[in-house]
């Protein structure tokens, strides 16, 4: 029985009320909070889709100053709900050419043909980005996707391991939905890949990871600093750095005998399904060197001049077999040891400078070389 | 039988109460998955 004091208004009533249901645990409670959690992850799942993703600002997504895996994911995003371009320009490199970069931009200035219609240029440049991220990043690219596609690649990149590759089961870094990318991590991964079809779940690692305290401050005081130009982490390379990277590298060729099919096969089967997609084409496939310490990659030749020479051998069958270009700008771009801050990262803004003008006027003359005559007249 | 105002002064806190501790339960799991096995953001340091 409730005692009430009928000289107390329905306002302090209330209040006596709201106070026990704020504070007491009753049934009611319990079974609106779980209710609430799942209309939070209901909101979720409806909300965050790859649409969603085309039109967020990375920044909000970024967890630490240099999370390119927000970056681009979200580019990807954009780049995939963008309508096929007559001919479009794709950059595919992992942190050697996002070191290598200043500003992205310098790439789309450099290849534009007025008064044909604007060439859009997809720069894709993420840390540890192997084939199968590339996978991912070409199949999301508007079809028929005609123009022209950089892979970067090196000795070391076809020297990976199925296992090191593998790990993206449970490290996916990018949170973009690719069949292709599933078949070529269930290849290497030995199991498949499943889907539940719905974004937020498949790539729930993704966003696990980026709700911590950093997006909360994000929601509140604007988003984060990220800048997708790329910051030295080291310090000025000395001579023991030099022994030591060269030491690394030729520790990671041991495998490059028994991975360089592998990886090659990857790379062959995007450059096949691109050109597939396009086949009246233009579709120009450019393999480019990685950004290189020559310093440090003459050090890896003289420590392993058999192997250095083979894949030089292998790489040349490669694109004759499959009729790619090949470019390497190491020398084109004057590149020096003070450069770089290890054996790939160029460390100063002035030689990122000269590196993205050299690889913006070969891209450039490459585009005048083979865009289509009924595009100019666009 | 409990006066109306009292009754929807407790369904008000029990509703606040509900989405005060759902939205940190939501939180709570999402960023405890997050940790056991969310993405870690790759920071380069050094090869």
């Amino acid at each position: 029985m409730s005692c009430t004091n009928p000289n107390q208004t329905p306002l302090h009533t209330f209040r006596r009320g709201l106070a026990t249901g704020l504070l007491r645990p009753s049934a009611t409670a319990l079974t609106a909070t779980l209710l609430v959690t799942a209309a939070w992850f209901a909101l979720c799942i409806t909300t965050i889709t790859p649409r969603w993703m085309a039109d967020v600002n990375p920044r909000y997504l970024t967890t630490i100053p240099d999370d390119d895996y927000a970056y681009v994911t979200v580019q990807t995003q954009r780049m995939a709900t963008s309508p096929p371009a007559p001919f479009a320009v794709l950059m595919l490199g992992n942190s050697a050419l996002h070191a290598a970069t200043s500003e992205p931009i310098v790439f789309e200035h450099a290849v534009q043909q007025p008064p044909a219609q604007p060439i859009p240029v997809h720069y894709l440049a993420l840390k540890g980005l192997n084939p199968i991220h590339m996978a991912a990043m070409t199949e999301l690219a508007p079809k028929p996707f005609r123009g022209v596609v950089l892979i970067q690649i090196s000795q070391v990149q076809l020297a990976e391991t199925a296992d090191a590759q593998a790990e993206l089961y449970t490290v996916p870094r990018i949170a973009v939905d690719s069949p292709m990318f599933d078949d070529e991590l269930a290849r290497v991964a030995g199991r498949p890949v499943t889907r539940t079809g719905v974004y937020f779940i498949d790539h729930w690692r993704f966003f696990a990871h980026r709700l911590n305290p950093n997006a909360v401050r994000h929601l509140f005081l604007g988003p984060s600093d990220y800048s997708p130009r790329y910051t030295a982490h080291l310090p000025q390379i000395t001579r023991d750095d030099i022994e030591h990277h060269g030491q690394r590298l030729t520790k990671h060729l041991e495998t490059y005998l028994t991975q360089r099919d592998r990886n090659r096969a990857i790379i062959d089967r995007i450059a096949d399904r691109l050109r597939a997609a396009a086949p009246d084409g233009p579709l120009h496939i450019v393999l480019l060197e990685r950004p290189g310490n020559p310093v440090v990659d003459d050090l890896v030749e003289q420590l392993n001049p058999d192997l250095v020479a083979e894949h030089r051998r292998y790489t040349n069958q490669w694109i004759a077999d499959k009729n790619y270009h090949y470019w390497d700008l190491n020398r084109a771009a004057n590149l020096t040891c003070d450069d770089f801050e290890d054996h790939a990262h160029i460390r100063w803004p002035e030689s990122q400078d000269r590196y993205t003008r050299t690889l913006a006027d070969r891209l450039a003359e490459l585009v005048r070389d083979v865009y289509p005559t009924k595009g100019r007249d666009q | 039988m409990k006066p109306p105002a009292e009754q929807l002064g407790r369904l008000t806190g029990a509703a606040i109460q509900a989405a005060i501790l759902g939205t940190l339960l939501f939180i709570a799991l999402f960023r405890l998955a997050g940790m056991v096995g969310g993405t870690q953001v790759f920071r380069y340091e050094g090869f």
